[in-house]
């Protein structure tokens, strides 16, 4: 990213007088300000603000009062319900990113293979990923009924009776995988856009080198999207820690808090409980984990991910 | 890039007979997965459909029957009030027409300040030379990874500062010009020659209207794109509404969706009208998608490849 920053940054010869200059300096500071308006007050203010307020108990209707490390020594030493939210989200999040990357890139091989109607299929794999939120949600409810709902209809097919997925402690976090892993259409696109740009020479010098399909596939093919893969990884663990609307409206965290997603343990001390001292030491727990995950992606990303050196 | 694909398959091996065999089978075989993945992708929308057109006795037939056996469009006449309806009532002001109404305005202001703030900042980083300029862009770049929940309680406080609850602000203000869509724009703006940018200049162009007649036109796919997303991104937010809504008449279709059932006096669960209601606020996105999905794949795999 760095190199595309000073590649950029080359333009326009500085001809005129430095008035022009000037003038050039106060209408990009201009043109961005709305920007750095925004991040202070809704970004980084909150940040801050978010770190201060996790050192105090707080409930809206008196001033904040300032206790220390008491919340986090609460969170870490007894409160069991953080780490049971944080296990579930944890394990969603990974088995989705997870799945997710592994069904995004099979389905995108069998796309890129000279397919009739490819485009067709295409969309229509997609359109899963365009829709969310509540009406989706609903639509799960129904499509996991044990008796009227599609998966055990389609379960008691080849003679398996499916579980009350959605009031088992055992089944409900799977269901939620597979609801998520329905819109992995998303990725699809991605890795499909990948997979076309991969130069053929590629192919024919590992043909030549004796590699069938698989071996073409694992040191051509893996390599050569990796960047995406990385980019879908990232772009999902920070997305699947957040999880909110599916557990509020299909679960509400239920049952035995099978699906207390993290977000929705924040907003219940936030909005119900109004603890919100509490919930803002949460969210600063979110924050650390989500970070860590992205930087020790990033480092592994070095050894894993094949960057070449070409212009796109 | 469909050339790339031509050419791969193009060289799938021509050779002995038994080869070819084991190459169609491979065909069926694919084919198979992709239709059986087709199905699993299309069913859950189909059958949402099929509900809707369902009065609620049907809806519980089990084994559920492919088509509805009494098709009637009755069920979305009763949610938008056409029809008089024993099951609803909607208290204070709130329906489905009206939150509807809530929610594309919402989505529209939002989307259309979004692409021109976002448009204008991502030209000013990528064509526009100031001080600070590439610290500025890197420290943009860094923040798009946090994640926007760790401020939802300090967020919630700043907008009760302002005496934002109960007010749409909230939901579009911090939407307006995000890290995500000046980066975005910031990309498509690099592809702009800048040959073009010095011929306006020495026409007499300033910045602002080189941005607007020169620069704007030039990365319109780009835009296009990112309206998409900001529209889908609103259309579907939930939990912001959540928090800052709760006068019914301001409610977002989400939320009215969420609360649907308090509205419904009627027992057992009308599940043909919730799907219906469902049905109805996902067709929007659908639409978009459908019209749109040109330039949606086009610029959501340039943006990430990038």
């Amino acid at each position: 990213m760095a190199t595309a920053v000073s590649q950029a940054s080359s333009p326009i010869r500085r001809t005129r007088m430095s008035r022009t200059a000037l003038f050039e300096n106060v209408a990009g500071y201009l043109f961005i300000s709305p920007w750095i308006i925004g991040f202070l007050a809704f970004e980084f203010g909150p940040l801050i603000a978010a770190g201060y307020l996790g050192l105090t108990r707080y409930d809206i209707l008196t001033p904040p009062n300032f206790v220390g490390l008491a919340n986090y020594d609460k969170m870490f030493t007894r409160d069991p319900l953080f780490w049971k939210s944080l296990w579930v989200t944890a394990i969603y999040s990974l088995s989705t990113v997870f799945l997710g990357v592994i069904l995004g890139v099979a389905l995108a091989v069998l796309l890129n293979q000279k397919v009739r109607g490819m485009s067709l299929y295409r969309t229509i794999y997609y359109l899963p990923a365009v829709v969310s939120g509540v009406a989706v949600a609903y639509m799960w409810i129904w499509v996991f009924t044990p008796e009227a709902g599609i998966v055990n209809y389609a379960l008691s097919l080849i003679g398996i009776t499916g579980p009350n997925w959605l009031f088992s402690t055992t089944w409900t976090l799977p269901a939620f995988v597979a609801m998520s892993l329905w819109a992995v259409g998303g990725g699809m696109v991605l890795y499909l856009a990948g997979l076309q740009g991969v130069p053929t020479q590629l192919y024919e010098a590992a043909s030549l080198d004796g590699a069938g399909r698989w071996a073409a596939f694992w040191n051509v093919t893996l390599p050569m999207i990796s960047p995406v893969i990385f980019f879908n990884f990232i772009i999902g663990i920070i997305g699947s820690f957040q999880v909110f609307t599916n557990s509020f409206v299909i679960t509400n965290g239920g049952p035995a808090n099978s699906t207390l997603f993290f977000v929705l343990y924040l907003y219940r001390h936030a909005f119900e409980n109004f603890k919100m001292g509490y919930a803002a030491a949460l969210g600063m727990i979110l924050f650390i984990v989500i970070m860590t995950l992205t930087i020790i992606s990033f480092r592994l990303s070095n050894r894993l991910v094949f960057y070449e050196g070409r212009v796109t | 890039m469909s050339q790339h694909a031509d050419a791969i398959a193009a060289r799938a091996p021509k050779g002995p007979p038994v080869r070819t065999q084991r190459l169609t089978l491979g065909r069926v075989f694919t084919h198979a997965c992709l239709i059986f993945a087709l199905l699993i992708f299309v069913f859950p929308f189909y059958w949402m459909v099929s509900s809707s057109l369902k009065p609620l006795e049907d809806i519980y037939i089990v084994p559920v029957p492919l088509w509805p056996p009494r098709p009637s469009f009755s069920n979305y006449l009763e949610i938008v009030g056409l029809i008089p309806s024993d099951e609803i009532d909607f208290r204070g002001g709130v329906s489905l027409v009206r939150t509807f109404l809530n929610s594309t305005l919402i989505a529209v202001i939002n989307t259309a300040g979004n692409v021109f703030l976002a448009s204008l900042a991502g030209y000013a980083f990528a064509k526009l030379r100031f001080k600070g300029r590439n610290a500025l862009f890197l420290s943009m770049l860094a923040t798009m990874m946090i994640p926007n929940s760790v401020g939802l309680v300090p967020n919630y406080l700043i907008m009760a500062w302002l005496k934002w609850i109960n007010t749409w602000y909230p939901l579009i203000i911090p939407g307006l010009a995000t890290p995500f869509a000046v980066f975005w724009m910031r990309q498509y703006m690099t592809t702009v020659p800048d040959e073009m940018i010095e011929a306006a200049r020495i026409d007499g162009c300033g910045p602002f209207s080189t941005y607007l007649r020169v620069v704007a036109p030039v990365v319109l796919p780009g835009m296009a794109a990112l309206a998409i997303f900001s529209f889908m991104g609103h259309w579907n937010a939930f939990m912001g509404p959540l928090i800052y809504l709760n006068k019914p008449e301001l409610y977002t279709l989400p939320l009215f969706l969420a609360v649907l059932n308090s509205f419904i006096s009627g027992r057992p669960t009308p599940l043909h009208l919730i799907f219906t209601a469902s049905f109805v606020s996902i067709l929007p996105i659908l639409l978009v998608f459908l019209f749109a999905q040109r330039y949606f794949i086009a610029g959501l795999t340039a943006g990430s490849l990038k």
